[in-house]
């Protein structure tokens, strides 16, 4: 059963009793909230995440709610935690769905540390994934949600999930999250991507989120191998760009690029030498959108 | 019968049975492990229980994503562990032409003789110690080899020179760890003071194969544990659990041989420090159940303080150290941390000097110190 | 002289791409990039403890050049490097 077929009462229900239980990717999620607003849009962006029932072992245990009862009604803000003190300060109600997106990447980089986490889009085509690691305006998640929508399979728009025991990726497929123009240009681009409300203001500008694709939802259990590293960078008017890069820079590159490197010690050593060495690894200079997708199409044909 | 447990009752039996019988935890029922991995988490003992599984070999015998939380804890665990003994081995680097004594303290110690309290335990940072007499030249010889002075307010800076015993914390230009230099096991400004007897420490300390760092003889190993246990601690946390667990797990270890228990008994009353052994012994049995033979309990009951005080602190000592239930926390509980947390700072220091204390710490934060950090940590920056 | 080896918890594992070396070592969990040519003097000492002069002349050969004062500064700044970072160490300590 999914998120979508629970009616607002049964949801509610949930939200406000023991806890709404669903799955995301590996990982089970349960969330407590008694705010009105949550009901729709957790039911329109997360509506294919399965429901669990109360039995089962929380991977993750999030609240968000009021600050306090009587911030409920003078300047009303939310907090966000996870087993534990507020990771965040409190939010207008207004930002109450974006903060709840960032706790849970927030839950999963500070504790996910029995697999390699990369800061790196992830999308699957032909059975092998193809890795796009973050830097700043790399424009990951404009090219993830283009992708997602033109024949790959979202893997995740933020977290490249790597199991060192066999060097497969792992599918979190959460919402992809735009900043600002992108907004707009995915909104072009793919006519079909389902968009929630865009959230103006908020520490990193406007953002809005893209339900994640059904078929990545149903599938989110089939892990597999890396083919393809790219790191892409989005240039007003640059030319379109592909270009090898050399091994011991692609090692560096990804081993910063990881929130739990040092963490995994050795196996993260073996794991980002397997990767780097079983893939083809290239930057990617672009400024149009499509010719970016064309060219990581033929790339991976 | 589990429902006549209240919900404290039950997540401290959780708690306690996991570290006491961690054979059992293959038996637990979903909802005994949502619990627990609560409570255990907030102890910080998760890469505990997941060493002691990975020993019974039962990690397959635990749901997947509860073993798979259990590693995640661990990796960080011997991780800190890695990172901890190397910045050991690197001070020890830098002072080798010294000719100075240096021992480990508390984990990087428990870790490199490999005693009990170091499986799956989580450290922070790196405790050192050495003679007072040979401090400024060992910081001198750390400043000139890459180590950094950590920077502190004027204020820290005399708090910690003129009454504490450490100096401030150096770190590694290249690295992220900590190091507390120690010359002595308490503040100088401490009720029990036992700088006097500091030399005795290095005399007694033992050699430890594979590294020139030493470790403390196992009866001062015990008592500066519960030196840690009952003398510092945080108000939020009060005491912690897991300092208590050390405390047990040696005990055990050397408890084997009579001599160790003759031996701390003597050491107690020359450190002055038998008060502290009669409680660490007394919570360790009435917790954990601890061995400890009977003419040691006979012995150390002339250290016990007065029956009202006895009371007092059966009643506050396990409020303060056990774990509540994350969703019916207690107010008392929360008391009884606070009030040992003023205790040990009490000990510490002489009264007009703790009220210095307290209020500008209070008052820093009331002025700036955020509750809360914004929601653009740095490692957060891009999600 | 100094005679320089492996530090005594020298436990590395190597990954080499053409003339480029990532090196994992297991007591500190640190990572080091490496060139050929760091590699080569972390390789000489693995194959036997030598002082400054026989590194210099071993690399002189292996690379081909002169084992005069320049090389011989520029390995010693090396080694003095690894030592720092507990890759090596003397042979006396």
């Amino acid at each position: 059963m999914m998120i979508s077929e629970l009616t607002a009462t049964e949801l509610q229900a949930r939200l406000t009793g023991g806890g709404l239980c669903f799955g995301c990717g590996p990982f089970r999620l349960r969330l407590n909230s008694s705010l009105q607003s949550l009901l729709t849009v957790l039911h329109e962006l997360y509506a294919h995440y399965p429901i669990y029932d109360h039995s089962g072992v929380d991977d993750y245990r999030m609240t968000l709610d009021w600050a306090s009862p009587l911030r409920r009604w003078l300047r009303p803000v939310v907090r966000f935690s996870a087993d534990g003190p507020a990771p965040f300060t409190d939010v207008p109600i207004t930002r109450a769905f974006p903060t709840l997106e960032w706790g849970m990447n927030w839950c999963i980089a500070i504790r996910a540390h029995h697999v390699l986490m990369l800061h790196a889009a992830v999308v699957e085509r032909h059975g092998r994934v193809l890795v796009l690691p973050a830097a700043p305006g790399s424009g990951k998640s404009t090219l993830c949600a283009a992708l997602s929508h033109s024949g790959w399979r979202l893997f995740s728009d933020e977290f490249g999930l790597i199991r060192p025991e066999d060097n497969a990726f792992v599918p979190i497929p959460r919402l992809i999250s735009l900043k600002n123009q992108s907004i707009a240009v995915i909104r072009q681009f793919s006519p079909t991507a389902y968009f929630g409300a865009t959230y103006h203001g908020t520490h990193k500008g406007s953002v809005a989120h893209i339900r994640p694709p059904q078929a990545s939802v149903t599938r989110m259990t089939e892990l597999a191998p890396a083919g393809w590293v790219v790191f892409p960078r989005w240039q007003a008017g640059a030319a379109l760009t592909l270009q090898p890069i050399a091994k011991e820079r692609a090692f560096m590159m990804i081993a910063s690029n990881a929130f739990n490197y040092e963490v995994l010690g050795e196996q993260a050593f073996k794991t980002v030498a397997h990767l780097v060495n079983n893939c083809k690894i290239y930057t990617l200079v672009y400024s149009d959108l499509t010719q970016a997708i064309r060219i990581l199409d033929e790339l991976t044909q | 019968m589990q429902h006549r447990q209240s919900p404290t009752q039950r997540a401290r039996i959780l708690l306690i049975n996991a570290v006491r019988e961690p054979q059992q935890l293959s038996q637990l029922s979903d909802s005994d492990w949502n619990l627990l991995l609560q409570v255990a988490r907030h102890k910080r003992l998760l890469g505990r229980l997941y060493v002691e599984l990975d020993r019974l070999k039962l990690l397959d015998a635990v749901p997947n994503n509860v073993a798979a939380q259990l590693r995640a804890a661990n990796n960080l665990v011997r991780h800190r562990q890695t990172v901890l003994t190397w910045e050991l081995n690197r001070i020890l680097w830098a002072l080798k032409d010294l000719n100075v004594p240096v021992i480990a303290l508390k984990g990087a110690a428990y870790v490199i003789a490999d005693l009990p309290p170091a499986a799956g335990r989580f450290f922070a940072d790196l405790d050192i110690l050495v003679p007072l007499e040979h401090i400024t030249v060992v910081e001198q010889r750390l400043l000139d080899r890459g180590w950094l002075k950590t920077t502190l307010s004027p204020y820290d800076e005399r708090y910690y020179r003129l009454w504490m015993h450490e100096i401030p914390p150096l770190r590694h230009r290249e690295r992220e760890s900590e190091i507390d230099i120690h010359h002595t096991l308490l503040p100088r400004t401490h009720r029990f003071n036992v700088h006097a007897v500091t030399a005795s420490l290095f005399a007694q300390a033992h050699a430890v194969s594979g590294t020139k760092a030493q470790i403390l003889a196992a009866p001062d190993m015990v008592l500066h544990a519960l030196v840690h246990l009952l003398f510092e601690g945080n108000p939020e946390e009060g005491l912690r659990l897991r300092d208590l667990i050390d405390v047990v797990d040696l005990c055990n270890h050397f408890g084997t041989e009579v001599l160790f228990w003759q031996q701390i008994m003597v050491r107690a009353e020359q450190l002055n420090l038998g008060r502290l052994l009669y409680y660490g012994l007394r919570y360790s049995d009435l917790i954990f159940s601890t061995k400890v033979p009977t003419f040691v309990i006979e012995k150390t009951a002339q250290f016990a303080p007065i029956l009202p005080i006895r009371w007092l602190m059966d009643w506050l000592i396990p409020l303060a150290i056990l774990p509540e239930h994350p969703a019916y926390p207690r107010y008392r509980a929360r008391l009884a941390r606070q009030l040992l947390y003023l205790r040990a700072h009490w000990l510490r220091m002489p009264p007009s000097l703790l009220m210095r204390h307290l209020s500008y710490k209070v008052w820093l934060r009331l002025r700036n110190v955020p509750r809360y950090v914004e929601i653009k940590p740095q490692d957060l920056q891009q999600l | 002289m100094d005679i320089w080896q492996l530090h005594s918890q020298g436990a590395l594992h190597w990954e080499q791409w053409d003339e480029q070396f990532a090196l994992y070592q297991v007591a500190s969990g640190e990572t080091h990039f490496l060139n050929a040519f760091g590699a080569a003097i972390l390789k000489q000492l693995i194959a036997a403890p030598q002082a400054l002069d026989a590194l210099c002349t071993h690399l002189a050969t292996e690379f081909d050049c002169m084992p005069d004062a320049e090389l011989c500064a520029q390995v010693s700044a090396l080694l003095t490097r690894f030592d720092e970072l507990g890759l090596i160490q003397r042979h006396d300590d």
